[in-house]
This record gives structure tokens, sequence and C-alpha cells, in this order.
């Protein structure tokens, strides 16, 4: 096993027990709430049977009975909504697409797995790519797609997988592969951009537009999460479209 | 609590211009980000709407600020 | 953070992107260039690589392919791929792609041009007639096959054409050709959808067709109650989703499936009803024959009781447990079980019984019929059913199941092609290992074959024991390699004459699935440099053949055997080069060769249906209002047009009372056991990433660097013993030859103590050096998966 192996396994310990504890923690706070609503809690009145909500506090609390166990369960694994979006650059948005790039053969294509992965066993990817993980200044970004059980039947790690194997140097290709276009178009300067991509398997947008993504990539509104009320797929990238056929 | 995103766009000229930086510095009331080239991102933060309508127009009437656009409020309850 | 700070600063970066905007245009990477959608043009076909038969959507722009899509209109794979499938529009593009006709002069290998290219192939057919073979391929579309069968068995007339699907399913062909009468599953992919139990005989899906894998374990998310079963002799990936992994000796699986009829048989669990009605017994004799001797049900009851669960255990390794655990489960009305099975049942020895044994499995316990009630056999190559099984180049083949030892099938085929009567020789050619055997022999010592024209294979690599059977060639006088490829292979920079191909959407194709599913795809872009299709290759030298007064190349009427002709049917010269695109050959050629597929049943649609469709079941049948149906599940009233009896009627029933046959087959040992010199058992077998002999797949940057060279799995107790570490090279010696490779512990597999397990597709280590030739009496299908091997540390590097 590796060093950064072993330091992930100690990362999981970790959290697991930070999650056990939220969990006990959550069952009383979901005591809590029903008995006496707390200061901060301030649109949950007391003996209000419909509960009035602002749409942000629908985003950004759990409520009901279960309220505290949901909350706590949410901050040990959801990706924390409640950390500001950086500024980004120009630079940031080429940097985050070279390194998309570099990582895939054409744009679509699945991505390499940069890490080691046990080659028999099932896979466990869904530990950090189910909802994403920051570790240190490694993200492991959540799916883009729903999970299918083969993780490795689309996803080949990126060097030899033999323990201490020098990986040769890649087989020279003419290959030139789809890149990520300029992005979506706009009907007017502040329109919302179309989805300059296919959505097939990528239609978990937070994936590399959510806090968890690319510096460059991420969306300026992270609370937005209905993201295809306002950005339109491509007909034709999505399959949807007639296709031209030959003679 | 009244939170407003704006880009402010600023006037060419350097003196004006460095001027109108170090005024908008001193607000207690305005968060500056970096700016790109003449446009300059800006958090306004007020006690409620009509004074922020009052201060975006105050900068407006900068020498050295071209134009105001305001791209979000936030009416927070708080 | 506090909540202001919080909205402060989301505020911040929606005015800073804002501002980027403003300063810089519309986007902050305005500059780049645009690339999707508008000048991408999209259009189907179905992946290159194994038999599952993916559809795929390829994008094109500026002539060249830039993406690749899984097809979702496509039923086979639903919009998803595997790695392989992902990259196989890299495929065209390795950088060594071979552009010209290629020479050997002084043992170099030096441009020429086609027509002098031709001219040589020419030259060595007429020289000698009778020995000119073509060795093909079940990655060469219908068209393709079908052209060089009509050239070999209508025009040459030696039967001299085999294919290397020999190597890899033609013991499935026989196991179901004696058991039902005719080939191919008589279920379908949709049977995984339904089953409740898939049992997985010496298979590895979730390497080997990993779509199909993922559609099985995927429906475990949904809430579907699905049991896996693993029989295997080490664990694979497919062990790790199993709901039980049952390990076996290799060669047990004879011993596994007796026991089990055994146990159905003992319990009375088998499904009586189902086989007083629809089964007959049969077993084997000596000589062997695909039609056997009839047996009653007592004598098979007495036979199959030898296979008592503490015999089994003691054949196969396999706990009396795990066998009676195996057959409760198929002494259950309420399951529907699915087996599944590939190289493992196939490339043995005795892979005619093992597969006949399977089959029997599931008569005799009525699992057969209904949705998700199949044994099902996979294909590795795209189009060994459509091109192999279905075109029939095999030997002994015609056209849609038709064989050339059958008087009246010879009349047929004579009729579809309008040849003279007794054109059709009735003597089969040589099977793959005799072909090339011949090959590397003297032509003095009886080496008959002394011109091979190989397409779209690399038998330097995938033939057992290569040693004796290719290279001896290369250097034996007049004996003339030519090969068609599209990369210099190991074959193709052995061969006297190299022919540069066109490859998958570089050419209109054609191929067919395991599940009988026949698909279409148009040319897309242009083939590299002077790189031409197979079968242009075929017809243009055919035409040679006819224009140097070779008398086969005329029909009986003295029309040219490729008569391709324009809408107004007059030929058109498309052995020229230049003209061939002038109409759409594939389509005239398919629209002949369709006319055979109503003898078996096996009926296809007009090919204007399969461009419309992402592949078409046969039998495809036309409907009253002129549609055309395709069909599911085989032999099954409702479904299948042809079966109108009884619930189930296998129509082609080799006893003619629509019976199917339960077969008898005992234990055999395999030809090599370990003994002291040779302690240890050797399979070969896949990897995920790569494809056959990797010619394609290693030119792929992603799947090269993912598994970049072959290695040899060991269990850890032998690399102790041994004293060899991970990693260290070793050195795999049988009686036949060598080579060194790495170990890998506890890597992609594991293999039990006492066996090594290496894949087969790294071109530079050439672990075909060492396996067997030995192959099953009836298919002819070698054993790739047992020999003796003794494993020593290299001595110096």
């Amino acid at each position: 096993m590796t060093r950064a192996r072993r330091g992930l396994h100690l990362w999981f310990a970790a959290a697991a027990a930070t999650g056990a504890v939220g969990l006990v923690a959550g069952v009383e706070g979901s005591r809590r709430v029903v008995d006496q609503p707390i200061a901060d809690t301030a649109a949950v009145p007391d003996a209000v049977p419909t509960e009035a909500r602002s749409y942000r506090d629908l985003r950004n609390r759990a409520f009901g009975p279960n309220a505290g166990l949901a909350e706590a369960w949410w901050r040990t694994v959801a990706p924390p909504t409640d950390e500001a979006p950086r500024p980004t650059t120009p630079a940031d948005r080429a940097a985050a697409l070279a390194q998309r790039a570099a990582r895939r053969a054409f744009e679509g294509a699945p991505p390499v797995i940069p890490h080691e992965v046990d080659q028999l066993a099932a896979p466990a990817c869904l530990a950090c790519h189910e909802h994403g993980v920051a570790i240190g200044g490694r993200i492991a970004p959540p799916m883009s797609h729903p999970a299918h059980a083969s993780c490795l039947q689309c996803h080949v790690v990126a060097d030899d997988p033999r323990p201490g194997a020098v990986t040769p140097p890649a087989p020279a290709t003419t290959f030139v592969g789809l890149r990520p276009s300029g992005g979506g178009t706009r009907a007017w300067a502040g329109a919302p951009p179309t989805i300059p991509h296919s959505t097939w398997m990528r239609d978990e947008c937070a994936s590399c537009h959510g806090p968890r993504g690319r510096l460059g990539l991420q969306t300026p509104h992270p609370g937005q999460v209905s993201c295809r009320q306002c950005h339109a797929s491509s007909a034709v990238a999505d399959q949807r479209a007639p296709v031209p056929r030959s003679p | 609590m009244v939170v407003a995103a704006l880009v402010v766009t600023l006037t060419s000229g350097p003196v004006e211009r460095e001027l109108a930086l170090a005024q908008l510095a001193d607000d207690p009331r305005l968060t500056l980000g970096a700016p790109v080239r003449d446009h300059l991102p800006v958090v306004a933060t007020t006690d409620d709407a009509a004074a922020g309508v009052a201060l975006v127009e105050g900068l407006s009437a900068l020498s050295a600020v071209a134009r105001v656009d305001v791209l979000s409020i936030e009416f927070e309850v708080a | 953070m506090d909540r202001r700070d919080f909205l402060k600063s989301t505020a911040l970066a929606t005015a800073t992107a804002a501002a980027t905007r403003l300063a810089l245009g519309q986007e902050p990477v305005a500059a780049a260039p645009r690339t999707t959608d508008d000048d991408v043009t999209w259009d189907k076909a179905p992946c290159r690589f194994c038999g599952t038969g993916c559809h795929v959507q390829v994008g094109t722009r500026g002539g060249k392919v830039v993406a690749i899509a899984g097809d979702q209109k496509a039923e086979v794979n639903k919009g998803l791929l595997c790695v392989k499938g992902y990259h196989v529009g890299l495929a065209l593009y390795g950088a060594d792609r071979l552009t010209r006709p290629l020479l050997r002069k002084d043992g170099k290998l030096v441009p020429i041009a086609w027509d002098q290219a031709l001219d040589i192939v020419v030259d060595r057919v007429l020289a000698n007639p009778a020995g000119f073979a073509i060795y093909g391929s079940g990655q060469w579309t219908i068209p393709e096959g079908y052209a060089a069968q009509k050239l070999i068995k209508g025009g040459l007339a030696n039967n001299q054409i085999d294919p290397n699907a020999r190597l890899c399913m033609a013991s499935a062909v026989t196991g179901f050709l004696s058991t039902y009468g005719v080939d191919e599953p008589a279920g379908c992919y949709d049977d995984l959808d339904r089953a409740d139990v898939v049992v997985c005989w010496g298979n590895n899906p979730a390497e080997m067709h990993p779509v199909l894998f993922s559609r099985l374990v995927d429906r475990r998310a949904r809430g579907d109650k699905l049991v896996l079963i693993d029989l295997t002799t080490r664990r694979t990936r497919t062990s790790a989703f199993a709901d039980r992994t049952i390990f076996f000796q290799p060669q047990g699986d004879l011993a596994i499936a007796n026991g089990i009829a055994n146990l159905l048989l003992e319990r009375g669990t088998w499904d009586r009803p189902f086989v007083e009605k629809f089964c007959n017994f049969r077993q084997t004799t000596d000589p062997l024959t695909l039609d056997g001797r009839p047996m009653t049900f007592d004598e098979y009851r007495q036979a199959m009781s030898a296979y008592t669960p503490a015999r089994v255990a003691e054949l196969a390794g396999v706990s009396p447990d795990d066998l009676s655990y195996l057959a409760d489960l198929f002494g259950r009305r309420d399951l529907r079980i699915t087996s599944l099975w590939c190289m493992g049942m196939n490339q043995h020895t005795q892979g005619t019984a093992i597969n006949d044994l399977v089959h029997g499995v599931h008569l005799l316990s009525g699992h057969f019929g209904k949705p998700g009630d199949a044994p099902t056999s996979l294909t590795g190559q795209p189009s060994a059913c459509g091109t192999v099984r279905e075109v029939g180049t095999l030997a002994h083949g015609l056209p849609g199941g038709l064989v050339v030892t059958k008087a009246e099938h010879r009349t047929e085929a004579e009729g579809h092609w309008n040849l003279p009567p007794g054109r059709i020789n009735p003597k089969p050619g040589y099977h793959t290992v005799e072909m090339w055997r011949r090959f590397s022999t003297p032509s003095d010592q009886g080496g008959d074959i002394d011109t091979i024209w190989v397409q779209v294979t690399n038998p330097a690599r995938s033939l057992p024991n290569v040693d004796a059977l290719f290279y001896p060639s290369r250097k034996l006088p007049g004996k003339f390699l030519i090969v068609s490829d599209v990369y210099p292979t190991a074959t193709a920079m052995a061969a006297d004459l190299v022919l540069p191909s066109a490859m998958w959407v570089e050419k209109n194709g054609m191929f067919g699935n395991s599940e009988r599913r026949t698909q279409q795809w148009f040319k897309m872009v242009a083939p590299p440099g002077e790189a031409r299709d197979d079968c242009w290759q075929t017809i243009a030298v055919a035409r040679r053949l006819h224009d140097r007064g070779h008398p086969g190349m005329k029909d009986k009427d003295g029309k040219f055997l490729f008569n391709i002709v324009d809408e107004t049917d007059r030929p058109v010269p498309v052995w020229d080069w230049r003209r061939y695109y002038d109409v759409n050959v594939d389509a005239q050629l398919f629209e002949e060769y369709r006319r055979f597929s109503r003898h078996k049943h096996k009926d296809l649609a007009p090919y204007a249906e399969y461009v419309k469709a992402r592949g078409l079941r046969w039998p495809v049948v036309e409907q009253p209002d002129h549609t055309w149906r395709e069909t599911k599940f085989r032999f099954v009233r409702g479904d299948d047009p042809y079966a109108t009896k009884d619930d189930v009627q296998f129509y082609h029933s080799v006893t003619k009372d629509d019976r199917a046959l339960i077969w008898f087959h005992p234990h055999q040992p395999p030809p090599e056991v370990p003994d002291r010199d040779y302690p240890m058992l050797l399979c070969t077998g896949r990897v995920i990433e790569h494809w056959h002999t990797g010619t394609i797949t290693m030119r792929i940057p992603q799947l090269q660097r993912a598994m970049p060279q072959a290695y040899c799995e060991i269990h850890r107790a032998d690399a102790a013993a041994l004293g060899v570490a991970d990693g260290e090279v070793v050195t795999i010696e049988s009686r036949r030859g060598r080579v060194d490779l790495p170990v890998w512990l506890d890597g992609r597999g594991q293999p039990p103590p006492g066996q090594v397990f290496v894949p087969f597709f790294d071109e530079s280590i050439v672990i075909n050096l060492v396996t067997l030739e030995n192959y099953d009496p009836l298919s002819k299908q070698p054993d790739y998966k047992k020999c003796a091997v003794r494993i020593r540390r290299r001595a110096s590097p």
C-alpha cells in the first residue's frame, strides 16, 4: 500500500468517526427542534401549522422532525454549500479545461483515473465520488452521471497498475479529439448560456460546475440547483435531433 | 440588510481612476474585487433597499465612473 | 463564515464574473475555437471490438473521427459503452497505419503499386489454385466475408477458407448444432433483464463483455434481486460482483454439469413435462459425430448417476455443498436462469461436450424458452456470428447454414449464385490448425497449402503453438504469405506481400453480434493513403482472375461472379477503385446473400431496413403490413413466427421431431496435466483494456497506458515457494516454448495455487509459443486454457 493510500484510509476513519458523532448529535437535535425551537431558526415560529419559509431557508436548512438528523448527516457528506465560490479568471478556466483535456481522449470520453485503484475488488469509487470530497488541495469530484456498479468498465487508470512498474511512453497517434468549445451561446449579453456539451452521462452539473468543480468551471450561483431551468441543452449533442444520413 | 453585487465601469483616465478607486476603497459599505481592465467588481452592503439605491446613484455620479451595473440584490431578513 | 459573509462573497463572485465578461467579451475563453454542435456530424455504427455489438455514435469533422458517444437509441447498450468502445474512434489513427502495398524484396518490405500487388496475388492463385487459401476473421464485415466465401467456394472451388473465429467460437457452433440442429443462441440480451439467476461458466464478463455485465449488475441498484454465480478457475472482477464464487479445477466443468444433471434426476426436480414433450437423449460415439447415438432416458439417468457429489468433488474440486446449491437453483421452476459462457467453454478440447452439457442442464430443468431462461453463448469478435457462422466462412460452410458436404445444399447455393451444376466442391477445406500446419510443412512432405491470404487478423500471435504452426512457413521456399491489414502487425511484418486496408467507418459495413442482431453502417471518413476496403481487394483479385481466363470467375451465363450493377442494371466496374463507391456494393452483396438466409429460417430483412435500425435480430420476417419484425426468443411460440406447433418447437431438430437433444458426455482429462517436470497449469485470457492481440488497442494511448504489457498471475504461496517477488521477471516454459514476463501478485486476478494466468494481448510477449495446439475433435477449436508449464526465476536479465 502506498503512503497516499494509507493516508486516504486514515482520512476515511476520521470521516466515519465524525459521521457517527454527527449522527448522534443529529438525533439529539431532532428532539430539540420538536421541543423547543432554537433562536436562530427564526423562520420556524412555534405553533404555526404551515411554515412560511423563504427559498433560501428551504435550501439551507433542514426542517421537520428529522431536521437535526438530516443536517448533521448532510454536514458530513455534502459539499459545503456555505462556502462561497471563489472569483474566477479566464486563466482559471483555461487551466481547468486543460486539466480536463489531459485526462480525456476527447470531449465526452470517460476520464482516466489519476490515482491507484484496487484492480480486483468491487469498486469503492462511490466512497469519494458519490458526493465528492476535498482532501488537502485535491478534489475528488462527484460523478457526472447516475451511479453504475461497474465503474472500471469505463474508467481505467492512467498508468501501469502493476506496483513499481514504469509506464512506457504512450503510442504515437494522429487522433485529434473534440475539445470543449468556448462555452454556450447567449441570446443577449446577460442571458443564461446554453449548455455547449452533451448532457448524456453528464447530467449532474455540480460534478464540474458545483463547489467541488475545478476553479474556472464553477457556477457563480451554486445555490440554484435546477440548472436546466435556465440553461438549454443541445439536441444534437444529446442525440435528440434528426441526424443527417449518408445516402 | 441588503447585499448587492455591482460592476462599476471606470473611465480610462489614470488620475481620476486612482482617485475614484481610493474613494470607493474608503467606503465601509463597499467591498472591492480585483478590477478586470475598466471593470471593477463591487459588493455593496446597506441597511435597507433605499440606502442601496442611494448608494448606487451616488457611485454613478462620481466623475471617474462611466456606469454602474446592478447584477443581483439579496434582501436578507435578519 | 457567517451568513452575511457568505452572501457577500457570493455577490463578489457574481460581480467578478460579470466584470470579466464585460472586459473580455462574451466569455472568458472566447478565443478558444468553438468545437461542438454545429460542425460535427454524428452517425451510427456498431463498435468494432467484441461480439456484444454496442452501437456508438461517431462524431466526424473535417474528414476525421473526433469523438465517440454511446448510442442512446441502441437496445444493446442503451447509451453506455465500455472503455474500449469509448476509444474505438482512436483505432483509426495509430501513427503507423499501413498506407501502401508492400512487397518483400531481399528480406525487406518495400512499397509497390496496387496494380503490381494485385497481379502478384493473381499469379500465386494461377500458379496453384488448389494450394491457395484465405484465412479470414470474425472482424470481417458480412459483405467482406461473403465476397471471400464466394471467391473460394463459388469461384476457385477449393473450399480453402477458414476464419480466426475457429479459435474462438467453433465449439459453441457445434454445441448448438448437436443440441438444436441449427446454430446460434435461442435467447438474447433481453434475458439478462429478466433472469433471477445468472451463471457464468468460466466466463469473466465484467472485463470481456462489460456492457452486458453492467446491464446485469445495474439491475441491483433498481431493487431487482439478481443472483450472480461465478463458476471460475481463478478470482476475477466478475467474482467481485458475484453472490457466490465457485472455484473449480480446469476441465472440471464437465463433471459439474453432469453433477447438476445427476442431482436433478436423483431429487426428481428435473422438468418432466418439458423433457417429455421437447427432448430426446443422446450419447457420444467413437469416433465422435455431431449426431451421436440415441439413448433412452433410463440409460441417460444411469450414465449420469456416476456423477455423485463426491465424484464431482474429486474431479472438479467443487464442494458437494456448492454443487447442491447449483442443483437447487436449477431444480426450481419459480426462478429464471440464464447461463453465459465464452472462451472458457469454447477453447476446450472437450468444447462441444461442455457446450452440449450446459444446454442439457437447461433443457433437463426446463430453464429454456421463457424470457430470462436461456443458455447463451457470448462471442469475442464483432461479427463472429454475422460473418463466420451466418455467412459460413468455414472450410465446410456455405452461406445460411448450408454445408458443402450435402448435395442439396450445394445445389441450392449454385442456384443462388447462378453457377453451373457441380461447380461447388463437396470436399471441405482445411480447418485453421490444419491449414497452418500444412502451410508450415514443406510442399513435398504433404504441405499442400502454399499461399495464404490473411485478412483482418493476426495469426502470428493468435494461433496456438506458433513456433510449430506459423513461423516454419516463413523459412520454407515456395510458401507465400499475403496479409491485408491496417497496422504492421506481427503477421504483416512476417508477410511476403502486405495490402493496406480500410477499417471500420472508413468503409461501409455490416456486422452480426452474439444475439443474432445484424447491424449496418456507412463509410464516414476516407481511409489513409492508398488503404482500400478488403471487399474491394477480393473483388479486384477476382476480376483479374476473370480477365486472365480463370473459368471459375464466371457464372453459368458468362457473367462476372461479382456482377455489381447501377440502377439501370448495367455492370459497374467496381474493381476499379475509383468506381468502387459509385454504387453501394455492400447493399448489393447483402441482397444476394440474404436469399440464403431462408433455408435455416435465419431470415434477413432488406438492406434498407438495417439502415433505419440499430440492428435487427433474425429471423426478421415481413409482416402483412410490409413492416419487418425481428425475433427475440427463437423456437418460442408467440415470438418466433416459425414456432407454431407448441409452446416450444425445435423446428430444425436433429431427430426431425421438433425435439432438442440432451447429451451425455463423460468427464475427460485434459490432454496435458501437470507433472513433475511441468508442475503448473497455464491459462491464457484477456483484460478489459485490450482486444485480442492488441494490434489496435495498444495503439490507443488511454488503453495502452492503463495496461502497457502482459504479466503473469500466480498465487502468493507459489511465488514464495519460487522465491519470486512481485514484479520480478520469470520464465514460463512448456514442452513447446517459453516466454519471460513479470509476475503480478493479487493484481487483476488471483489464480489458486498451482495455476498461472497470462493475458495474450501483448504482441511483444508471445504466450502462444507456450500453449498447446490440441483441439476439440468436432469443432477443431484449440484449447488455450490448459497446458502444463514450469516457472523459474530468470537466470540473468
